[in-house]
């Protein structure tokens, strides 16, 4: 009799609050999650790294937010993520019953000049946080003959391509554009691991854009055999796993081309990110942020993680804001050389 | 070798440990389930199966997630010869020779034969995995992207093959399909090509609607048209006896079996080529090198046993790329290399050494799933046999809203409903007027893969591709299945301008329907124009290809003698509809027909997915087809109790918000549906 009593009085609060939209006080949040589920959209289809993060992350989240409630992970792949990130802004409630994942450089493709099918404001999502960082580095076939980033500037090479959007094209144009090497970029490969049968191959010399933790994971036989060839790193801070290659960061003295390239680089500072609809009510959204905070401490996940070799070095949700809106508050000057840096070469 | 051999004996041993046995069996049945409805197909299932594998070990996981994903394409086979429908996308090519088997009584001859050669093709699949195992490296790294471009020409030149006597059409159809193919975005410049800023078209027009569309929705209008049960009461005959005498045909075409499973398996490894396209490659293969060619679409059994074959074969062929390389050659193989990532296995060298054993196991799950799923299907066809049996009245209201969830299955939107829609209206047009339908799906589905590998090979290797040793042998191969079919092509062609004449112009149905493809090759052309020039190349060229043979195919539809029927697979439209129905009821019912369908649409819109199927099937038996209510209220909730398990419990679909839950939250806080 009290557990319908509680049932009825439960449904009345939040049946409210999601007709009303009116943020409840912070000892509501336990009560209002409790029984409920939280909805995890994934922009991928099952299996993905994408999805096996955001899978992994819903197996423990739930028990970090007050009130308990369940993590249901669901798979809504299309348009390159697209659709999931418009559905999380756009279409999802406004409640803190859903978050979700979307491709890292989808919050910056506008910035770029891309917007067609865009429906939201990247600055705008309520960023939850990301699971890792992960820099990226350049691997070319050792045969090739490119050890280092003197060779890349002088001696010329092809990278493989996944289609003008994908980090490898991007980052390949930004290099050939920026710095003027003597590269080609063969673009239209179905993926990145095709772009790796094509080097072993010899069909195409490297890739520009491998994030070294899957390089580590999966293909760590490459470079103990000493098939491939690391000449540079793509990302705003040096890793010191990868000592003495060089960052692209480091290789512009000029301010504005060093901010332009921040820009570009800055998705892999958020690797895995997850966001929640804009406007949550900020109690719901403290709470998210802390169970996420809390979940990446939490020894059980830490262990899952390590089991599936997947690396975890978290970026607070409001981290993942600051860098969102830092870099959307660049000057024109510097959007203009970023966007011309990521134009197709020819 | 001996160190794989005992690898193999124990790889086997796992497998067969009672509770790894028990989820391979779940796996089978779940697979057999899932591949006799209409439009779901190994995808879906792996989809949905995938999370649940996350507790159990990899052998374990693998001999579920194969145990599924190899059987759909044995069970696909029923819906196919009884009703017409194919079960997934594969089971297109059967249904021609199938369908018209059971037509004449011989449902249980083709389940027969189709289960059996099914069971073959796959061990032969398994069979040559297991034999490449030490080859699987250098095989892969001999198939370059020029070697993939001429997988994909080959499979295009059996568009000659399959448009019979139809070839004006044909190449208008798989022209149509290659432009189709090309929607979405540009894989060299990103240029969003024919979307129309609809996000939904931003990854092209999915596979499944196309199929459904083209081959599931003309035989149910139809079914709905002509009004009569499928087969009379010979179908009851589906028994162990009957279906004997179609193992006897696999055994009396052991060399076409060997054949087409051989094909399979090749075609299998290709990346992007999957069983849609397989069943029709194959069967134009068959047709091009059987003796008695004329007797396919006629309900040969040969026509039953090719498609079969390979289908299951390739499944074999699909995980070579995946196993060596991580290269998913599939839809259905990107999902399992997700559940190789899940239980930290590396696609790679590890699987030939360090993990060798669960490569093994993979192919002992392939091999026993196989065996398994056509004994269960050999003896229960016979309970299955029975719906054949039903009326179209009650038929009909449960097989549509299957097809539709199904379809919606996709990529769980809107658009998904309208293509469906879109292409069964076509595709009726299509079967009513004599246009063959598969050179439309081999355009379709190899378009990207020419594109693609067209601009890697010429990007790599400039034009010295043409020369590798492999591409000149397969461009043989084109030369030979080009060579007799072209030739009698050009032959017929002339005859036909040869006897055109001014006299009786006719400006009827057919070239009405031709002049509406015109029109929207003409509108595809004028909205190109202004795209990058290296994104126009395939599209463009394919639109002005359609454009000429389609003008030309009107010039003999308005000047022509009427042309001798072309049917599917050019032969034997001596099974097509011959209703004395008069023309105008035909219209009307097929109007009635599609109209039923968008209203389905419209309610699910309305009140949601699930509510309007419930609504949907009271409706069409009590009103569409004036049975008893209470009998309609029954069925409908029935079905709506069969789909709510399915679909939301089973498979947990996200259902699109509807209009009744917007006027009512409440509801669709509670339901979940809405």
């Amino acid at each position: 009799m009290r557990k319908s009593h509680r049932f009825f009085a439960t449904a009345c609060v939040s049946a409210f609050a999601l007709i009303a939209a009116v943020p409840v006080r912070a000892a509501d949040v336990a009560s209002f999650y409790k029984g409920r589920t939280v909805q995890v959209m994934i922009g991928f289809s099952a299996g993905g790294g994408y999805d096996i993060y955001a899978r992994t992350l819903a197996r423990y989240m739930g028990k970090h937010i007050p009130g308990n409630p369940t993590m249901v992970p669901q798979n809504m792949p299309g348009a390159g993520t697209l659709k999931v990130a418009n559905y999380i802004y756009s279409v999802a409630p406004k409640d803190g019953t859903v978050i979700g994942t979307f491709a890292r450089g989808i919050p910056m493709e506008k910035l770029l000049g891309r917007t067609v099918g865009q429906q939201f404001d990247a600055t705008k999502f309520t960023w939850i946080g990301s699971v890792t960082d992960e820099p990226s580095v350049c691997v070319f076939w050792a045969a090739s003959g490119i050890k280092t980033w003197q060779d890349m500037k002088t001696k010329p090479w092809k990278v493989g391509g996944s289609g003008v959007t994908s980090d490898l094209d991007i980052y390949a144009n930004v290099l050939r554009n920026m710095f003027h090497l003597p590269g080609r970029l063969i673009t239209g490969f179905p993926g990145g691991t095709e772009v790796l049968l094509s080097m072993q191959r010899r069909e195409v010399d490297g890739r520009c854009g491998w994030s070294w933790s899957s390089l580590l994971s999966r293909d760590k036989h490459l470079m103990d055999q000493k098939l491939v060839t690391i000449p540079l790193q793509l990302g705003l801070e040096a890793n010191p796993d990868i000592p003495g290659v060089p960052l692209v960061i480091d290789q512009t003295n000029d301010p504005k081309e060093k901010a332009a390239l921040r820009m570009i680089f800055s998705r892999q500072v958020m690797a895995r990110p997850f966001a929640a609809p804009p406007n949550l009510p900020p109690d719901r959204t403290k709470a998210l942020r802390d169970a996420f905070d809390a979940t990446m401490k939490d020894p059980d996940f830490l262990a899952e993680m390590k089991k599936l070799d997947l690396e975890v070095r978290p970026q607070s949700g409001l981290k993942v804001e600051q860098l969102v809106k830092e870099v959307y508050a660049y000057p024109p000057d510097v959007v203009k050389i970023a966007t011309d840096a990521i134009k197709v070469a020819k | 070798m001996e160190g794989q051999f005992a690898m193999a004996v124990h790889a086997l041993q796992l497998l067969l440990e009672w509770h790894r046995l028990l989820i391979l069996v779940l796996g089978v049945v779940i697979g057999l389930a899932i591949g006799c409805m209409p439009g779901l197909g190994g995808v879906v299932a792996l989809a949905v199966l995938i999370p649940f594998t996350y507790n159990l070990d990899a052998p374990t996981s693998f001999a579920l997630l194969l145990g599924v994903a190899a059987v759909t394409t044995t069970s696909d086979l029923i819906p196919a010869v009884l009703f017409g429908v194919p079960g997934t996308v594969g089971a297109a090519a059967t249904v021609i020779d199938g369908h018209a088997m059971a037509r004449r009584g011989e449902a249980g001859r083709a389940f027969g034969a189709g289960f059996v050669s099914a069971a073959v093709g796959g061990i032969f699949g398994a069979l040559v995995l297991a034999l490449a195992v030490p080859l699987l490296q250098p095989l892969m790294l001999a198939i370059g992207s020029p070697e993939l471009l001429a997988f994909s020409i080959f499979g295009l030149s059996m568009v000659a093959t399959l448009s019979g006597r139809a070839p004006l059409k044909g190449l208008t159809a798989a022209g149509i399909g290659l432009m189709i193919s090309m929607i979405g975005s540009g894989t060299q410049t990103g240029t969003l090509r024919w979307t129309f800023d609809w996000l939904y078209l931003f990854d092209g027009v999915p596979l499944i609607p196309v199929t459904l569309g083209l081959f599931a929705l003309p035989e149910l209008a139809d079914m709905a048209i002509n009004r009569r049960k499928i087969a009379s009461g010979a179908i009851a005959e589906v028994n162990l006896s009957s279906q004997w005498e179609g193992v006897r045909d696999v055994y009396r075409n052991w060399w076409l079996v060997l054949k087409c499973s051989a094909l399979g398996t090749a075609l299998g490894v290709v990346p992007g080529i999957g069983s849609a396209v397989i069943d029709w490659i194959v069967y134009g293969y068959a047709v091009r090198t059987e003796k008695n060619p004329e007797r396919f679409g006629t309900g040969d059994v040969r026509g039953v046993i090719a498609p079969e074959s390979s289908n299951n074969a390739k499944e074999g062929g699909h995980l070579v790329p995946t196993i060596a390389f991580g290269v998913p050659a599939g839809a259905s193989m990107t999902l399992l290399l997700g559940a190789f990532l899940l239980h930290g296995l590396t696609p790679g060298p590890d699987m030939l050494t360090k993990n060798l054993d669960i490569t093994y196991s993979i192919i002992w799950s392939l091999t026993i799933a196989h065996v398994l799923g056509t004994a269960i299907c050999l003896v229960g066809a016979r309970q299955l046999a029975r719906f054949a049996e039903m009326r179209h009245a009650i038929l009909l209201p449960m097989v549509m809203p299957i097809v539709f969830v199904a379809t919606f299955q996709a990529t769980r939107s809107w658009g998904d409903l309208y293509f469906l829609l879109f292409f069964g209206i076509v595709g009726w047009i299509m079967k009513r007027f004599s246009w063959p339908r598969p050179p439309m799906v081999l355009g379709f589905v190899l378009g990207p893969i020419f594109e693609r590998y067209l601009f890697l090979s010429n990007e790599i290797y400039g034009a010295s591709w043409m020369l590798r040793p492999v591409v000149i042998g397969i461009a043989v191969l084109i030369a030979w299945a080009l060579y007799r079919p072209l030739g009698g092509t050009v032959v017929r062609l002339v005859h036909e301008f040869r006897h055109l004449s001014r006299e009786h112009l006719k400006l009827n149905g057919k070239a009405i329907f031709t002049l509406f493809l015109i029109a929207l090759i003409v509108a595809a052309l004028i909205t190109s124009s202004g795209w990058p020039e290296i994104e126009q190349i395939v599209p463009r060229t394919a639109c002005w290809a359609a454009l000429i043979v389609a003008t030309l195919n009107l010039i003999t539809e308005i000047f022509g003698a009427d042309q001798a029927a072309a049917s599917v697979a050019g032969h034997g439209h001596a099974l097509e509809e011959k209703s004395d129905l008069p023309m105008g009821v035909i219209v009307r019912r097929a109007m009635a027909f599609f109209g039923w369908l968008i209203g389905l649409v419209v309610l699910a819109a309305l009140i949601g997915f699930i509510p309007a199927i419930g609504v949907f099937v009271v409706i069409y038996m009590g009103i569409g087809f004036r049975e008893p209510l209470p009998r309609a209220i029954v069925f409908g909730a029935a079905m709506t109790l069969f789909c709510y398990a399915l679909f939301d419990r089973g498979l947990s679909v996200p259902w699109p918000q509807a209009v009744l839950g917007d006027w009512v939250p409440a509801l669709r806080d509670a339901s979940g549906l809405m």
